[in-house]
């Protein structure tokens, strides 16, 4: 049990895949134009990484070494297609405003990473949980991101009244979505290395402090 | 050997799941997408031409042609719909236009495109489609193409606005649909023979209408 929390909130805070692994942007930045898009787009994403996760978990160890990234490729593609169909058959708004950006997700690199880095070494339920925990991370930080640019960028969150007069529109375009996300991730950081510094880290070599993937190393370094 | 027939049955197995469960899906799905689309082209239908209650579909020259009708029976407009070939796949577009020659446009709008987000994909943007409003053909024509041209093309996509622009500006020049669009509007100006022949091709089309329904 203490393992399952430690995996999902792994996902979700310590190695959150968007704020500190630095995976995984091109959806963050494109799919956060406004609050709706970004949850369509985290659900979507979530789902995609859950079930990819589950087959693979479930199939890997009768995928040889050597192909195992082609069969990863085709089965994250099938959920990606699978969502596709339903958003467009049921969510007929949501299909049209995020348009290519559902397709995308095949590509989208926390979903090939999770499935190369934890469902392929692991049993089907942690595998699950860490779907759900890297599927949350990412939903929290783009759906973070959407409210801040969607407020700023067109005064409204999650509906069509308008909350005050004359909002900065270049907040929904894409510059917007470079100064939002730089100034969220520095805040983060900055958290981040507060937190860190209380505990000094020893026997890292020279040049890893700032690296995104230090706790990795660590684990890797500690075993 | 071994593990080189095993790689092959994992990627083929693999693949066979995949395809099999999405053309399930595709199956499953299909149905309710196409609705959608018959949604969208009602709700698109209602913006551009208000007045329009009634609807009498007829086929000229493989162009679909609809009579639109208000409550009281007057003719308000015709809807042509049709496609063309854009940068990346199909346009398909609806456009309305007036009931007096030279023909107008009184509306336009784009169903579906394949085009580049953020450059083709700008075609379904009024900034563009407005340029076509209360033109006749011969100002359909992208301005830098020829200098008796209005439409300003979409900055990075010339392929997608060319294409549109045309296939717009052969519609409304199209000589078939010209005289049906005569026949329709001036049906008392022929001799009495001729009324009776456009008689018959609206209670044709009537029925081609209630077919459709029927299927």
């Amino acid at each position: 049990m203490k393992k399952v929390i430690e995996v999902f909130i792994n996902g979700l805070i310590k190695e959150n895949p968007v704020l500190i692994m630095m995976i995984g942007l091109c959806p963050f930045l494109a799919c956060s134009t406004s609050a709706n898009d970004a949850v369509g787009m985290g659900l979507a994403a979530t789902f995609v990484l859950t079930c990819s996760n589950i087959i693979i978990s479930l199939i890997r160890k009768i995928v040889p070494k050597e192909v195992r990234i082609p069969v990863f490729i085709v089965i994250i593609a099938t959920f990606t297609t699978i969502v596709d169909y339903l958003i467009k058959a049921y969510f007929p708004a949501l299909s049209e405003s995020l348009g290519v950006f559902i397709p995308l997700i095949v590509v989208n690199c926390i979903i090939l990473a999770r499935a190369e880095a934890f469902a392929s070494k692991n049993n089907v339920f942690l595998s699950l949980i860490d779907g759900l925990g890297m599927g949350a991370g990412f939903f929290v930080a783009i759906v973070l991101l959407g409210i801040i640019r969607q407020f700023l960028g067109s005064a409204t969150v999650f509906s069509s009244k308008e909350l005050f007069s004359n909002p900065a529109v270049i907040m929904i375009l894409p510059p917007g979505g470079f100064l939002a996300a730089g100034v969220v991730i520095t805040i983060i950081k900055y958290i981040e290395n507060k937190l860190t510094n209380k505990k000094p880290t020893s026997n890292l070599p020279e040049g890893c402090e700032g690296c995104t993937l230090k706790s990795r190393c660590m684990e890797l370094l500690n075993k | 050997m071994n593990n080189t027939l095993k790689m092959v049955l994992v990627l083929f197995f693999v693949c066979l799941f995949s395809a099999v469960s999405l053309s399930f899906l595709y199956v499953k799905t299909k149905p309710q997408i196409e609705q959608n689309k018959i949604l969208k082209e009602v709700k698109f239908k209602k913006q551009i031409v208000p007045l329009a209650e009634k609807f009498e579909v007829s086929q000229v020259n493989n162009i679909t042609v609809e009579k639109c009708y208000d409550h009281e029976n007057n003719l308000v407009g015709f809807l042509l719909k049709s496609s063309c070939r854009g940068y990346a796949g199909e346009i398909e577009y609806i456009i309305s236009v007036s009931t007096f020659f030279p023909l107008q446009i009184t509306g336009i709008k784009v169903i579906t495109h394949k085009e580049t987000p953020g450059l083709g994909s700008n075609v379904t943007k009024e900034k563009f489609l407005s340029q076509f409003l209360n033109r006749t053909s011969t100002e359909i024509i992208l301005k830098k193409d020829n200098i008796n041209g209005k439409i300003d093309t979409i900055s990075g996509a010339t392929i997608t606005s060319r294409a549109i622009t045309n296939s717009v500006r052969n519609l409304l020049e199209n000589e078939i649909l010209n005289n049906f669009v005569k026949e329709t509007i001036e049906p008392k100006i022929q001799s009495p023979k001729k009324v009776f022949k456009t008689q018959q091709k609206i209670y044709i089309s009537t029925q081609t209408v209630n077919s459709i329904q029927e299927q």
